[in-house]
């Protein structure tokens, strides 16, 4: 009886200060990071984006171990900060597109280089062909193929299709 | 009774040990934190060649470039300069000379750089002679520590025309990237569960121009925390945190993955303060931050934490009177907002609510029959709720999903660890529903609970207190570093959290003429966390502590655990709460000194005006080795004079088996600096 309430407690105890390392997110080299296998939510976050997005092995090489203060803006080029965003992002976005409005859909016009006045009209587009673009997709990768495919066929808004 | 047969077990072995052993436990405690106390070993290695050999040929040989810099350097005491001095992090030490806080040897160019301003200011001009980059840095000095450059530059002037000139397109790159307009301090408020964010965190966010509201999510932050390797167990973290043994690095990443982390995962309230800075002032910063990124420091959870760091980087925008100076011992982050504030330099005060925050505001705007499909849709999925549905109009429909979608999103961000990003079929479903009605709704707008956390009381707390027991008065005089407790005044801070650490009161014995310790709190931690309809949050808490009540008594040790349930239906309404606590127990007064007391506590909480609060509590519990009973009852009230002074009346009443009951009151003034 006495022993298990004291391991009880010991277990109640150590939950209570249970310890978590949220505030290690990954740094510059997100990739140079992942690759120490951190662990904690940040981390975690950074792990799903690399299963969402393919990072070319060259990515890893210009960061290098990451410790010698690697060039921050290598991950954050265009392109790069678009895939990063929807990748890290995904269900906050298609809850935007399904609702027609959202910050998290804004931003992502905004990297896609959608201009305001327009904004009316791909806010239609992503909500009205939702299935289409988030319903079946589950990356960051499918997703923005299949929003290109929308966009280019969308007579106001093929011009931001990126080919 | 059980100190014969029944080996120590769990928690309670420290008490059943002689002095021999509790020593043998420590050294074990030492050896667990040895791999974190050495994990830095293989990076302080110090680089190869440092700079000094140059910077003595050059002052030995003829007259050169370099010999003429270190000459107009020395003329003009620059090494003395409040900038040099910021630049390289120098804080003043004990002894009266200077030491640099960073920790990363090739943060310096002269091997004795750390402790030698002058030195390192002139084996850092030597260096920027260099072509090629000093292992193992991949950037050549110029390029790299681009803030001391520029700054040596201008205090240089003409002469600095000798130092060959560098391209450095990455630094261009970096700058033009971030194409910084405005330097924001953001500060996810402080939320208990994890020792990382118990006091808030602080972070900077670089604010690109041209843009608006929805999209400064996308840009870069700086954010300063401990390195903590992946093998490390909750003793060596513990240890590790607290005494330097982490590294702590600058690290720079997209803002929209720290709000996901703080905002939605975390679910903390992330108040925004854009800082009133000149554009010089602002590219100054950006050029240190970059110099900064490939530099460490030992990581010290209550000094040298994120938020000093930041002050620490923001400093070289004010040189002459250094924000860092301000903290020589610890540093709460909310004091260091409380500081930008003093110094004049929060331009505005942004809220982001919490994703519960919205989610609770979304439930408040919904009439009750359609908060009732949306906690079935909750429960069993949307289809459930398919035809019910239909029969609202298209706007209530589009409000009854945003908010399932919103909880289905909720739930999976805080049960399933694994699966952070993607969608789940069930927040599938909803979605491809909502996206039928093309309604545009209006997302509510939650307003924070009351004023800033810088608003708040200040965190170090002294009370004067007078306790009357048995006919005798004892005043007592308490000294509580940090943070603030239940009775504490609540705006900044909220209901739903209290922390006390290293609260230390000691007591006047009146009838024989000395000072004794009446109490010592380690650490107090309550949490808080009302239960609704749709969350179910557990609260719970943890206490170590060394009391007694009279000056002749031996100290009681107490290190209690428990969890529990909150309610509160509307945020100025009284909060309940019961718990189920254990607490071990070494009592010398007790028959078995170490025991285990166990059971409920309840309660409730209220500030029925606001400034006046007031708490009853009711607990009963088991001394289970004695088999002896034990309760006690308490009601305290607060009232807040002003923000940083209170008076608190406390009336207790507990008993433990037959034994007298002990009455008590005590009337406390408490003042907050």
């Amino acid at each position: 009886m006495k022993k298990s309430i004291v391991l009880a407690m010991a277990l109640a105890l150590s939950s209570a200060t249970s310890v978590q390392a949220t505030e290690t997110g990954p740094g510059c080299g997100i990739g140079a990071e992942i690759m120490k296998g951190k662990s904690g939510k940040g981390a975690n976050i950074v792990a799903a984006i690399l299963n969402n997005i393919l990072i070319p092995n060259t990515f890893f090489m210009t960061t290098g171990d990451g410790l010698m203060g690697c060039d921050p803006t290598k991950t954050v080029e265009r392109e790069q900060a678009k895939k990063i965003f929807v990748a890290s992002n995904i269900d906050r976005i298609s809850t935007d597109a399904a609702k027609g409005h959202g910050d998290h859909l804004t931003a992502l016009a905004y990297l896609i280089g959608v201009e305001e006045h327009d904004m009316a009209a791909f806010e239609r587009l992503t909500q009205s062909r939702y299935d289409e673009l988030f319903a079946s997709s589950t990356n960051a990768g499918d997703v923005l193929a299949s929003l290109d495919r929308a966009l280019s066929s969308d007579a106001t808004l093929a011009r931001y299709a990126s080919r | 009774m059980v100190k014969a047969e029944d080996p120590p077990v769990g928690g309670s072995f420290l008490l059943y040990m002689t002095r021999l052993e509790k020593a043998r436990i420590w050294l074990w405690v030492l050896i667990a934190a040895a791999p974190a106390l050495t994990a830095t070993a293989n990076d302080t290695v110090a680089p190869q060649d440092s700079y000094d050999e140059a910077v003595s040929a050059t002052l030995a040989g003829e007259t050169n470039p370099l010999q003429q810099l270190i000459i107009r350097a020395r003329e003009r005491r620059l090494a003395d300069a409040p900038m040099w001095q910021a630049l390289v992090h120098y804080q003043p030490t004990l002894t009266g000379s200077v030491e640099s806080e960073v920790d990363a040897p090739w943060f310096f160019f002269s091997a004795s750089g750390k402790t030698d301003p002058q030195r390192e200011l002139e084996a850092t001009l030597a260096a920027f002679f260099s072509a090629k980059p000093r292992p193992p840095m991949r950037l050549t000095p110029y390029c790299r520590f681009v803030a001391r450059r520029h700054w040596l530059e201008t205090a240089l002037g003409e002469t600095a025309t000798n130092i060959p000139k560098q391209d450095c397109p990455e630094f261009e790159r970096y700058k033009t990237f971030l194409n910084a307009e405005q330097l924001t301090v953001v500060f996810p408020s402080a939320h208990p569960n994890s020792p990382s964010s118990a006091f808030g965190h602080t972070l900077l966010r670089i604010d690109h121009r041209n843009q608006n509201a929805e999209t400064r999510m996308l840009n870069m932050s700086i954010n300063f925390a401990a390195e903590i390797p992946a093998t490390t167990n909750t003793l060596s973290y513990i240890i590790g945190g607290i005494n330097g043994g982490f590294k702590g690095k600058f690290r720079i990443l997209p803002y929209h993955i720290k709000l996901r982390e703080y905002g939605q995962i975390d679910n903390r309230d992330i108040w925004e303060f854009p800082l009133k800075l000149s554009q010089t002032q602002i590219d100054t910063i950006i050029r240190h931050s970059y110099e900064m990124l490939i530099a460490w420091y030992d990581y010290y959870f209550a000094s040298e934490n994120c938020a000093y760091h930041l002050l620490s980087l923001l400093d070289v925008a004010f040189p002459e009177k250094r924000l860092s100076n301000e903290f020589p011992v610890w540093t709460i982050p909310v004091d260091t907002i409380k500081l930008l504030d003093k110094r004049g330099l929060i331009q505005r005060t942004d809220f982001s609510p919490s994703m519960s925050r919205l989610i609770k505001a979304r439930e408040q705007a919904l009439p009750p029959t359609a908060l009732t499909l949306a906690a079935s849709a909750y429960q069993d999925g949307i289809s459930s709720i398919s035809e019910k549905l239909a029969n609202h109009d298209d706007t209530t429909q589009a409000n009854i999903l945003d908010l399932v979608s919103d909880l289905q999103r909720y739930r999976r961000l805080n049960s399933d660890a694994e699966n952070l990003i993607a969608l789940s079929p069930e927040e599938r479903e909803t979605l491809q529903r909502r996206s039928r009605i093309a309604v545009k709704t209006r997302d509510p707008i939650p307003a924070p609970d009351g004023p800033p956390p810088h608003k708040g009381h200040d965190t170090t707390r002294v009370s004067l207190i007078l306790e009357s027991a048995d006919g005798k008065t004892t005043p007592l005089l308490q000294f509580r570093p940090a943070y603030h407790d239940l009775l504490d005044p609540s705006p900044g801070y909220g209901d739903h959290a209290a922390i006390d650490f290293f609260n230390i009161t000691a007591g006047w014995d009146q009838q024989n003429d000395k000072p004794f310790l009446r109490n010592f709190t380690l650490l107090d931690i309550q949490s808080l966390e009302p239960r609704d309809r749709f969350f179910k949050p557990i609260s719970w808490r943890t206490r170590a502590s060394w009391e007694r009540k009279n000056s002749n008594d031996r100290h009681r040790f107490t290190l209690l655990g428990g969890g529990g349930v909150a309610w509160q239906n509307q945020p100025r309404n009284p909060l309940l709460f019961a718990f189920l606590e254990a607490a071990l127990i070494d009592d010398t007064s007790l028959e078995e000194r170490s025991t285990v007391f166990a059971g409920p506590r309840i309660g409730a909480l209220w500030e029925p005006i606001a400034g006046w609060r007031i708490m009853a509590e009711l607990e009963e519990q088991r001394d289970i080795v004695n088999a002896i009973n034990y309760w006690r009852g308490a009601f305290q009230s607060s009232v807040a004079i002003s923000k940083q002074f209170s008076l608190v009346v406390n009336a207790s009443r507990a008993q433990y088996g037959d034994q007298p009951r002990d009455n008590r009151g005590s009337l406390s003034l408490r003042l907050y600096f």
